[in-house]
């Protein structure tokens, strides 16, 4: 058995990356203090100087609903500027109509449009991706610009259309009071995606984005994730859209919701380092706030000049941030007369092991209480009740001319294990594939006697067919606790109690809030059969579970899976090339070649058929 | 008819400069796997040097056009050379990069041009012939032919001589490439340097018709980026096909050709056209990927 490969990779540098990529832990950090301040200081401005801080605010709240598909769902959405100018248009054409009520239904009517128009963007995303989905989105702004914002009625033309705004004198001026209702407003949304992106839906969200056919494989149904960020997203445009408008008693012309602000509302969070929501809201606020500033003071500087030198100079400091931070940090220590923390030793604070091998070696139960504790039973949204055999029944997939599964028939029934051998090539993962609905295949896939061969990957997974993968699917960016907790299904105590059993059985309490881009590979697939676990199946389909794993490690996986078997009765599919493995967990094996089944039958006869010894195990093996 | 064939004419023309710009791009992305969106802000460079050296210091034109494309050469092989020094930076970071220098190089044109918009003199004269009840102006033939010539020569460049199969290496594996000896470094600053010098080129013959205004040519650079990914990014041919499609579909669509339009709506065709091009893109690129150039 190979030993993990990956103690080198997961070294000092990536283990910071994954430390700054780590969304569990909610920390108070000097940037969210700095824009405590700023946002306090701005009340503090001079009358004419507060606009600054109400537009800056404003592009934050812009900038923070980009961020959502873009840290979720890694896609860049350039229609940002579109969007709120839309939200903007409508709502003041409403609200120019009357009073309050008008205002209000303008907010409606803005929110309903922005949101819908930002759900096309998801539905697009559903058909294309990544690149082709940026200019998915540029057509939608392009749209926008091109043919919304040239209808007179809707814009109210060169004069605009006048929303209201409050009419106070005094200290607590109208452009006071205005700049605190701007910052109430995007505080409050800062804190709701803050809690989100905390939040299980935050990190299915994280899941469906990074690692779709895993997100599949735990029940998600990802269109519907998707279609959530983007609404959501354009939730926050839209009252970012309304904002505007009210902030400058009418919405900017046109084209300040051009195609370049878009391209610019993009880079802002992508500039900010894509940490944290208090970095947009700054970057937002110097970005925006700055000119107006400078030119209040007579500073005439070239506005694409200082536009160009501000997203400079945040990607060198998003680059450098860790420097600068460790920096800074020392210099604290050294002015209170202590030695300075190694980089390692503040990656051990923050609860991330610069050795991933040396992590993996927490406590574990010993073998016998797996028998004298027993987990909490999670029962998944099943359809299908009691204990069910997963079948395959002539399976055959095709890619194009070429047969990779060939008429193959398979069975798991309750309690038992079964092990699927055979050389590289022999389409082993290809039948996992079909039978779990991630490539169509002809024949019938039964469970409990129930067809549910056209049935969806995600579908199957609530049913209860759970699966691993050969490459462990795991959101790199989540912790251990984040990714075991994903899917499908609500986070109840039994649950997390569940979770919790597990993650001590396989040794990886200690390691919950590391983020799993720090961990060896075979932690990895450790952890993605924890998440496969997190409720119980009725099938459990693993795709080589002891790759990366020391001999003793595969030992302990044996004992868990048996005693956790033994304990609830599901069916085990395993593909393996171990055979130490496969021999001390399977009752019956099969055998493929060439993506047919060679022999199949009780795993000692089988291992004894002469065919067998031919083209897998070797004419000197001996059983 | 007159009025199709007008509009098809505008809109070929438009199309030839963006499929020029999204050449540049496809041959930057292919090299460093970085979506440049530096490209405007050279265009504008370009354009603002030909105007400057033409209308100010009286400068042949040819010899303009050959300076200007040479500055947008340095410039996208400065961009070439911080992209190198990027490279452990996430691309999306150097992306952003791109957009810095843009804004960048936008602010030293406003900051040489006259506070009026202008715009530079036609390298091709101001003659021009009657073609089906419609002028094409000389600007356009020559903005055709010269787009034309210049992929051509770039297509050719990349396929047939020892530069461009080094070039392919790297596509192919920059790691690889690397291992036999090819200088990485100069390879992707020359490629850099080229889609500057298109970059130049296509600032000029586009801002006879946009006016030296740096918005409008960030919009021709993101028509040309939205060509080069409609190609897949991958393919040269398909990216200047790309450009030529939203060119000419622009042109068709919102050059009246289907009569008189509610306000705005005549640009909604070009979104459609542009909407359905993606999807196919998007959804077929597999299929579209053995075309590579």
């Amino acid at each position: 058995m190979s030993a993990p490969a990956t103690s080198s990779v997961a070294g000092g540098a990536l283990n910071r990356l994954a430390a700054s990529l780590n969304l569990s832990r909610p920390r108070f950090s000097p940037l969210t203090l700095l824009l405590t301040a700023t946002l306090a200081g701005f009340l503090f401005l001079p009358n004419d100087l507060l606009y600054a801080g109400s537009s800056s605010v404003v592009a934050g709240l812009i900038g923070i609903g980009l961020f959502l598909p873009i840290a979720a769902l890694r896609e860049l959405p350039f229609n940002g500027a579109g969007l709120a100018g839309l939200a903007a248009y409508l709502f003041a054409y409403n609200g120019s109509q009357g009073g309050i009520g008008h205002h209000l239904i303008g907010i409606l009517v803005a929110v309903i449009c922005v949101v819908g128009l930002s759900l096309v963007g998801g539905l697009a995303s559903l058909a294309v991706t990544g690149l082709y989905l940026v200019v998915a989105t540029l057509v939608i702004q392009v749209g926008i610009e091109k043919v919304i914002f040239s209808i007179p009625v809707l814009t109210g033309g060169a004069s605009g259309r006048s929303v209201y705004q409050p009419d106070f004198s005094g200290w607590f001026s109208t452009q006071r009071a205005i700049y605190v209702v701007a910052a109430v407003v995007v505080f409050t949304a800062m804190f709701a995606v803050h809690r989100l992106l905390r939040s299980k839906l935050g990190f299915n969200a994280v899941l469906v984005g990074h690692v779709p056919e895993g997100a599949q494989a735990t029940g998600l149904r990802n269109w519907a994730v998707k279609l959530l960020v983007f609404g959501f997203s354009g939730l926050l445009i839209a009252v970012a859209g309304c904002m505007s408008a009210f902030v400058n008693g009418t919405p900017p012309p046109p084209f300040s919701f051009g195609i370049i602000y878009s391209v610019i509302f993009i880079a802002i969070p992508i500039a900010s380092g894509m940490r944290d929501l208090s970095s947009i809201v700054l970057l937002a606020a110097v970005f925006v706030g700055l000119p107006i500033t400078l030119e209040h003071f007579d500073i005439r500087i070239v506005p694409d000049l200082l536009s160009g030198v501000i997203l400079l100079s945040a990607l060198l400091l998003a680059r450098n941030r860790d420097r600068i931070g460790s920096l800074v940090r020392g210099g604290i220590a050294r002015l209170r007369g202590q030695q300075p923390a190694s980089p390692e030793a503040e990656m051990e604070l923050t609860g991330i092991a610069t050795n991933g091998a040396a992590a993996n070696g927490g406590s574990r139960v010993p073998l016998s209480d797996l028998t004298t504790v027993a987990p909490p039973v999670v029962a998944p949204s099943s359809r299908i009740s009691g204990a069910a055999a997963l079948e395959g029944r002539q399976i055959t997939v095709r890619f194009g001319g070429v047969v990779a599964v060939d008429g193959v028939s398979v069975r798991v029934g309750p309690g038992e294990r079964v092990g699927i051998v055979g050389a590289n090539g022999a389409c082993k993962t290809t039948l996992f594939n079909a039978l779990t609905g991630f490539v169509p295949c002809e024949g019938t896939v039964m469970l409990g006697g129930e067809d549910i061969t056209g049935r969806a990957p995600f579908l199957r997974a609530r049913d209860g067919v759970r699966r691993t993968f050969q490459q462990p699917r795991l959101a790199d960016i989540l912790t251990v606790g984040q990714n075991v907790i994903c899917g499908h299904g609500a986070e109840t105590p039994e649950r997390v109690e569940r979770i919790a059993w597990l993650l001590d059985h396989f040794g990886l309490a200690a390691m919950k809030d590391v983020p799993v881009i720090a961990l060896p590979f075979g932690v990895r697939r450790e952890v993605e059969l924890i998440r496969a676990l997190s409720v119980k199946p009725q099938v459990v389909m693993l795709d080589e579970p002891v790759s990366g794993l020391e001999d003793e490690e595969a030992d302990r996986l044996v004992d868990v899976l048996i005693g956790l078997q033994a304990r609830e009765g599901w069916g085990l599919l395993v593909i393996e090339h171990d055979l130490k493995f496969i021999t001390a967990i399977a009752q019956h094996l099969m055998v493929m070649e060439d993506g047919h089944l060679l022999v199949q039958g009780p795993i000692d006869s089988v291992m004894k058929e002469p065919e067998v010894r031919r083209v897998y195990l070797g004419e000197a093996v001996t059983v | 008819m007159a009025l199709f064939v007008s509009a098809l004419i505008i809109g070929v023309f438009l199309g030839t400069i963006y499929g020029l710009m999204a050449f540049g791009i496809v041959a930057s992305y292919r090299i460093s796997r970085v979506v440049n969106l530096g490209q405007a802000g050279v265009a504008a460079l370009g354009a603002t040097v030909f105007y400057w050296m033409t209308a100010q210091w009286g400068a042949p034109v040819i010899v303009s056009l050959i300076a200007a494309v040479l500055v947008g050469a340095v410039c996208g092989g400065l961009l070439g050379w911080a992209n190198m020094l990027m490279a452990d930076w996430p691309k999306a970071f150097i992306m952003i990069f791109t957009l810095s220098v843009c804004l960048m190089l936008f602010a030293l044109v406003d900051h040489i041009l006259p506070p009026t918009t202008i715009a530079p003199v036609s390298p091709f004269g101001t003659g021009g012939f009657n073609f089906a009840l419609t002028f094409v102006a000389a600007h356009q033939i020559g903005t055709f032919a010269v787009t034309c010539a210049v992929v051509l020569g770039a297509t050719a460049l990349l396929r047939y001589t020892r530069f461009g199969l080094f070039v392919r290496a790297i596509y192919d594996d920059p790691a690889g490439a690397a291992t036999l000896g090819i200088p990485l470094a100069v390879y992707v600053i020359g490629v850099w340097a080229l889609a500057g010098g298109m970059a130049g080129l296509a600032g000029i013959l586009i801002a006879n018709r946009t006016l030296l205004d740096t918005v409008l040519l960030l919009f021709v650079s993101v028509y040309a980026l939205a060509g080069a990914i409609l190609g897949g990014l991958e393919s040269f041919a398909l990216a200047f096909a790309g450009g030529v499609l939203i060119g000419t579909s622009e042109g068709i669509l919102g050059g009246g050709v289907l009569g008189i339009l509610p306000p705005g709506t005549e640009q909604l065709g070009t979104v459609v056209i542009m909407a359905i091009a993606v999807f196919y893109a998007g959804t077929k690129r597999r299929h579209l990927a053995h075309l590579q150039t």
